[in-house]
């Protein structure tokens, strides 16, 4: 078990947060509560989740970044997808709902 | 585990056999499955609503029995998962819960079985063809309740007499292959062994190892073949 792991870094107007490690039921309320606040921050207009280093997702994971994108959308914030081919990329071609993202 | 006991229907021409685990540290689980008898065939039912404990549960039984009431006449899956999407979506405020499905109506045929298969954000089923291989079937669509108006297909497949059609839950996934979940390969694999033998067969190798196993997810199988006997 991999303990998720966040960061963010600042490019202008763009915040970059660094996802790695599992998103499941256990590490969900984390990731939830870091992007609204990423989206809610006033000096930002975009922020690129990277979720390149995501070893594993459940559906609890896909939940968190669902929420995240829907909060952007209300704040009029763009939320944009980093991947690379892995989990999280087959877990949104299952799940049927890799369109409904945008990517960097 | 009492809410969630179910009788499985005899019917004529096809050995339906359920499995149901649920996780370790959980006494109730957000798998679900169903058997629902239609006068050609019958309606077969997966699903997974996300999150775990009262909460999951309480989404899938829900989803179980809306699922039931649309099961009727000449009824489409695709259409009964899109109006399911819409009611899921229409009891939230803003959208907090979602499952995924896998909906497939089966109708008995001379030779086989006729299937119809929509995917509701749900892991393809598995075909194990008598002679080989083990195929994917049913169209990929997105996770219910989550967006109103998402569009949902339906694909055809054919079982012949002693093809074995397997649906599942992603925690089947999670046990044979790890974390790697998400990923069928290991599950196919696994299956190849497995060609032109009976549902019970199948089905008991799955529970055996879905026994031994510490389960972080709950897992839920249906294993459905067409045997000789009264066709439609």
């Amino acid at each position: 078990m991999t303990p998720l792991s966040l960061a963010t870094e600042r490019q202008d107007a763009t915040l970059r947060v660094r996802v790695s490690g599992e998103l499941d039921l256990m590490s969900e309320a984390e990731l939830t509560a870091y992007l609204l606040r990423a989206v809610a921050d006033p000096s930002a207009t975009s922020v690129v989740v990277d979720v390149s280093g995501v070893e594993f997702i459940d559906s609890c994971g896909l939940r968190a970044l669902l929420t995240g994108r829907e909060a952007a959308d209300r704040a009029d914030r763009e939320l944009l997808l980093a991947t690379t081919a892995g989990p999280v990329t087959r877990l949104l071609d299952i799940a049927g709902v890799r369109g409904w993202f945008r990517y960097e | 585990m009492d809410g969630l006991a179910l009788v499985v229907p005899e019917l004529p021409g096809l050995q339906i056999v359920a499995g149901y685990h649920v996780a370790e540290q959980e006494r109730v689980g957000g798998d679900f499955y169903d058997v629902i008898a239609a006068p050609d065939g019958c309606a077969l039912v997966v699903g997974d609503a996300c999150g775990k404990g009262i909460e999951a549960a309480a989404l899938a039984g829900s989803v179980r029995w809306a699922l039931g009431t649309l099961i009727a006449g000449d009824w489409s899956p695709a259409r009964a998962v899109a109006r399911l999407n819409e009611v899921v979506v229409g009891a939230q405020a803003r959208p907090e819960r979602y499952c995924t499905v896998a909906l497939a109506r089966l109708r008995r045929r001379p030779d086989g079985v006729d299937l119809e298969v929509v995917l509701g954000g749900h892991p393809h089923p598995l075909v194990l063809r008598v002679g080989g291989p083990v195929e994917r079937v049913g169209s990929t669509s997105p996770i219910v309740g989550w967006r109103a108006g998402a569009g949902y297909t339906q694909s055809p497949a054919r079982l012949a007499t002693g093809d074995v059609l397997l649906m599942f839950t992603d925690g089947l996934l999670e046990v044979i292959d790890g974390h790697a979940s998400s990923d069928d390969t290991a599950l196919r694999a696994l299956l190849e062994p497995l060609l032109g033998r009976t549902a019970r067969d199948v089905a008991d190798h799955l529970n055996r190892l879905l026994d031994d196993s510490t389960l972080a997810d709950d897992a839920a199988f249906l294993v459905i073949q067409a045997v000789p006997g009264a066709a439609a």
